[in-house]
């Protein structure tokens, strides 16, 4: 028996790119915070609230800060800081897409789960670039000074989005194989210890104990040094003075790049296993 | 042939005492919640002690009295272990309503003072038993107390604060029925305690935030226990401490009181 | 015919749990197939693995001509899954959902606009297309649902328990959609239900599934007759030993709910009669008495032991209610 077809909506060619659907995959992310901003306000203001409360309370001790005053040392670190949330948020709203089982209708669709991994990635880039701003105007109201111009401020950006990618990666990582809300303590814990068993709160100059040793160890702190660069002037020695130095970026951007790789591959391999 | 109770008037203490075990035990059956309350402040304390020790003992006033920065930090960790465990009463507060335990108490004789006294009891507990935890630790990593006095006076105002900070959970808890939205406040007391001079030391603070921490009554309590517990016993920093937080305490649960009872009348 | 869906020895383990042991399945193109089992008979694994959702721990299946494992992007442009729980994101609104499944898979924009519309015209959820989907009741949640599965018109459409919780009407509403979809589009269609009446109407075959095994499979009418004799089950007061000695000699026991005895009657309805007449001489009191064609419960409890749980649906003749003594 054959069954009688009705003629076939005409559907326009199948293969739109991978651009449209990660560019989908944004919007959607995007809107997502617009109806909800509760799930990201905290991601814009506690990086603002820590450099306030750190600069306050160190103020006194600026030549301590590589030269410079404890405002400037802060504030990249902030910004590094609310790029991690902007990547754990991300990590945390695919939780949330999985409890209400709508991630389902990912895995269903007829694209490469790169390019699902990919809309995720953009949507944290996004993320970032809004906390970072927001974390830079409350410094400049605060009075910061940025000696490196606007080549410093483009290596702190390119810092935070770096780390807002890598954030995201470890977020999502987890949660494709928790595949709940559960893990959320989990990223953030890791993403807490990354960040302050390095520079991020004083340079390793002052450190005493067995803080130095590790700080060493931590590639964030590279990455600290890195966003720095165009505030702060002896984070090296000799130090480079004001101004953005290669020597002071490019282990900075190795972190960022082995980091991408082996979290990406972290993230991907949980996202492979979900299902074929 | 039945026979005939003899109605009897519901015994607040022996209901208390009922209320508070439970809520002891369901502390101490919840590794997840207790764990992390005492491995965190105390990895925040080594942190910090290792990141500031040198910035501010090379401030020579702040040298004298805080030989290691781990002096400064006890009651800040205690301070923190207390945050971290008594958001515990709001959310189990929730999960009971939620689940309908709350209704069935409120039907039966059980007086809404017990119910309350119960639900804290547990963190007041806890805190206490952090107080202690913290000085023993950090003690044994150098930090040093001037007797046994002042740890009384830390262990019980451990006790009270986790009592107000517990309260105001179960307000949350009673007001919101959802552990979610009582989790969702932990981040403002955070805020609380980072406006305080709970972890930075407030002669060294610069503009408008050494203000602000000046009129928070955590800086009050904070820095009468680092008094009591770096320069020895003094009885009106012991007056400040456990009278400003008793105040807390007391404030909280007049606010939870007022809370359940508002929740009766709109139940009945 | 080609089978559009062939699965041979499909298994799914968790740790030491066999959720699904051993299915073979072949559907041809145009058929309705109906998967009815009770709840943790291993439907929606099954079909989670037939939409490539999960990965089979041992067999293979092929749908649209595809592997399922090795060639799940073929197989996934060919089918369209509405699951269990309506896969939607509460905060977006309708008309936004099905726009963005339609870039999902490949839809160019434009194109997906209208044909956003169109279904969901088809599904009546028209006025409420700008509405938040969490604001959505749950029959509506499911319209969605099926709406969002459709987008691409596929080959094959996976309906897992779609009418579970909906009201009758919306029930009703799904079925029609559902024949139209087979009959206008020739689209295949493999639903999973724990109702009979929802397998008996919609589907030309069924396999009924229980433990993760398919115990019955084929044409629910042939599957009926099979069982042969109608079923007779009795309530009596006080004690059912005497009543259960008559019974036997009527024909063999089958599975029954509650207190109630069930035999299937050997010689038909016209055994009606003796059946009472010889419980009355043994001095039994008749509580309740119902006479039914054999319906896919019965189906299942012969291969099974076991009703189907909370779903006899499938009553044809009436009940006999005895007079108090």
């Amino acid at each position: 028996m054959t069954a009688a077809t009705s003629p076939r909506v005409d559907l326009g060619g199948r293969r739109t790119g991978a651009g449209s659907v990660v560019a989908q995959l944004l919007v959607r992310n995007l809107r997502g915070i617009a109806r909800m901003p509760s799930a990201f306000i905290p991601t814009l203001v506690m990086p603002v609230f820590f450099v306030v409360t750190f600069a306050g309370a160190f103020g006194f001790a600026g030549r301590a800060f590589g030269n410079g005053n404890a405002l400037s040392w802060y504030a990249p670190m902030a910004v590094i800081q609310g790029a991690s949330f902007s990547g754990m948020t991300i990590g945390l709203s695919t939780a949330r897409d999985f409890e209400t089982g709508f991630f389902d209708r990912f895995l269903l669709a007829p694209v490469s789960r790169l390019t699902l991994l990919g809309g995720a990635l953009g949507a944290a880039v996004v993320r970032t670039l809004a906390t970072t701003t927001v974390v830079l105007v409350a410094a400049a109201i605060g009075g910061v000074a940025v000696p490196g111009g606007v080549v410093g401020v483009a290596v702190l950006y390119l810092s935070a989005i770096g780390i807002g990618i890598i954030g995201a990666l470890w977020g999502l990582g987890l949660v494709y194989r928790a595949q709940s809300t559960r893990v959320g303590p989990l990223i953030q814990v890791g993403i807490f210890l990354a960040i302050f068993l390095s520079t991020a709160q004083v340079p390793i100059s002052a450190m005493s104990g067995w803080l130095p040793g590790v700080a060493r160890m931590n590639p964030m702190t590279n990455v600290l040094r890195m966003s720095r660069s165009g505030f702060v002037p002896d984070q090296l020695d000799p130090p480079a003075g004001f101004g953005v130095s290669w020597a002071e970026m490019w282990p900075g951007l190795v972190a960022l790049g082995l980091g991408t790789l082996v979290l990406g591959a972290f993230a991907l391999r949980g996202m492979r296993r979900l299902s074929p | 042939m039945t026979v005939a109770l003899a109605p009897h008037r519901p015994n607040v203490a022996r209901q208390s005492l009922v209320l508070s075990r439970r809520a002891v035990l369901s502390i101490v059956r919840q590794p997840q919640v207790v764990l992390p309350s005492l491995f965190f402040p105390l990895f925040f304390a080594a942190l910090n002690a290792a990141a500031f020790d040198r910035i501010t003992a090379a401030q020579p006033d702040f040298a004298a009295q805080y030989p290691s920065f781990l002096d400064f930090l006890l009651p800040a960790t205690v301070l923190q272990g207390v945050l971290f465990g008594s958001t515990q009463a709001g959310t189990e507060m929730a999960n009971d309503i939620e689940m309908g335990f709350f209704d069935r108490l409120l039907a039966s004789p059980v007086s809404r003072t017990s119910i309350l006294v119960g639900r804290l009891a547990g963190g007041a507990a806890l805190g206490a038993a952090q107080a202690v935890f913290f000085a023993v630790v950090l003690v044994l990593f150098g930090a040093q107390v001037t007797g046994i006095g002042p740890v009384l006076v830390l262990v019980v105002c451990s006790s009270l604060l986790a009592v107000g900070i517990g309260g105001f959970g179960v307000v949350l808890g009673i007001r919101t029925g959802s552990a979610e939205a009582v989790q969702g406040a932990f981040p403002l007391i955070f805020v609380l305690m980072f406006t305080s001079s709970a972890f930075f030391p407030r002669e060294l603070m610069t503009g408008w935030y050494g203000t602000v921490a000046t009129y928070n009554p955590i800086s009050w309590i904070l820095e009468a226990l680092r008094e009591l517990l770096t320069l020895g016993w003094s009885t009106t920093e012991a007056v400040v401490a456990v009278a400003t937080s008793a105040g807390i305490a007391a404030l909280a649960i007049v606010v939870a009181l007022r809370a359940l009872r508002r929740r009766l009348v709109l139940a009945a | 015919m080609t089978p559009i869906i062939v699965a041979e020895g499909l298994e799914r383990r968790f740790g030491d749990l066999v959720a699904v042991d051993g299915v073979d399945l072949s559907i041809d193109a145009g058929e309705v197939f109906g998967f009815l089992g009770p709840n943790g008979a291993g439907k929606s694994t099954t079909v989670r693995m037939l939409t490539t959702l999960l990965k089979p721990t041992a067999g293979h299946a092929r749908v649209a001509g595809y592997d399922v494992v090795r060639q799940a992007g073929e197989v996934r442009r060919a089918i369209g899954v509405a699951l269990q729980d309506a896969a939607i994101d509460p905060l977006m609104t309708g008309s936004e959902l099905v726009h963005l499944q339609a870039v999902l898979h490949g839809i160019p924009a434009k194109v997906a606009d209208q044909r956003g519309k169109e279904l969901l015209e088809r599904v009546g959820l028209t006025a409420a297309a700008d509405r938040r989907v969490g604001t959505y009741s749950g029959g509506m949640r499911r319209r969605l649902d099926l709406a969002l599965s459709l987008v691409h018109e596929p080959e094959v459409l996976f309906l897992d328990e779609p009418t579970t919780g909906l009201d009758p009407m919306s029930r009703m509403a799904l079925w029609e959609e559902v024949r139209f979809l087979n009959r206008e589009r020739g689209t295949t269609v493999l639903l999973t239900t724990q109702y009979l009446e929802e397998a008996d109407q919609l589907a030309g075959r069924i396999a009924i599934i229980d433990h993760g095994r398919i115990v019955k499979k084929g044409e629910p009418r042939a599957l009926k007759a099979e069982v042969g004799s109608p079923t007779l089950m009795v309530e009596v007061d006080g004690d059912p030993l005497a009543a259960a000695e008559v019974l036997a000699t009527f024909g063999d026991e089958r599975p029954s709910e509650h207190r109630a005895l069930a035999i299937g009657l050997t010689g038909g309805a016209q055994q009606l009669t003796a059946v009472v007449r010889a419980l009355d001489e043994a001095g039994v009191v008749v509580r309740h008495m119902e006479l039914n064609a054999p319906t896919l419960d019965d189906v299942f409890a012969e291969a099974t032991g076991r009703r189907l749980e909370g779903a006899a649906d499938g009553s044809e003749q009436g009940a006999v209610e005895a007079a108090p003594a």
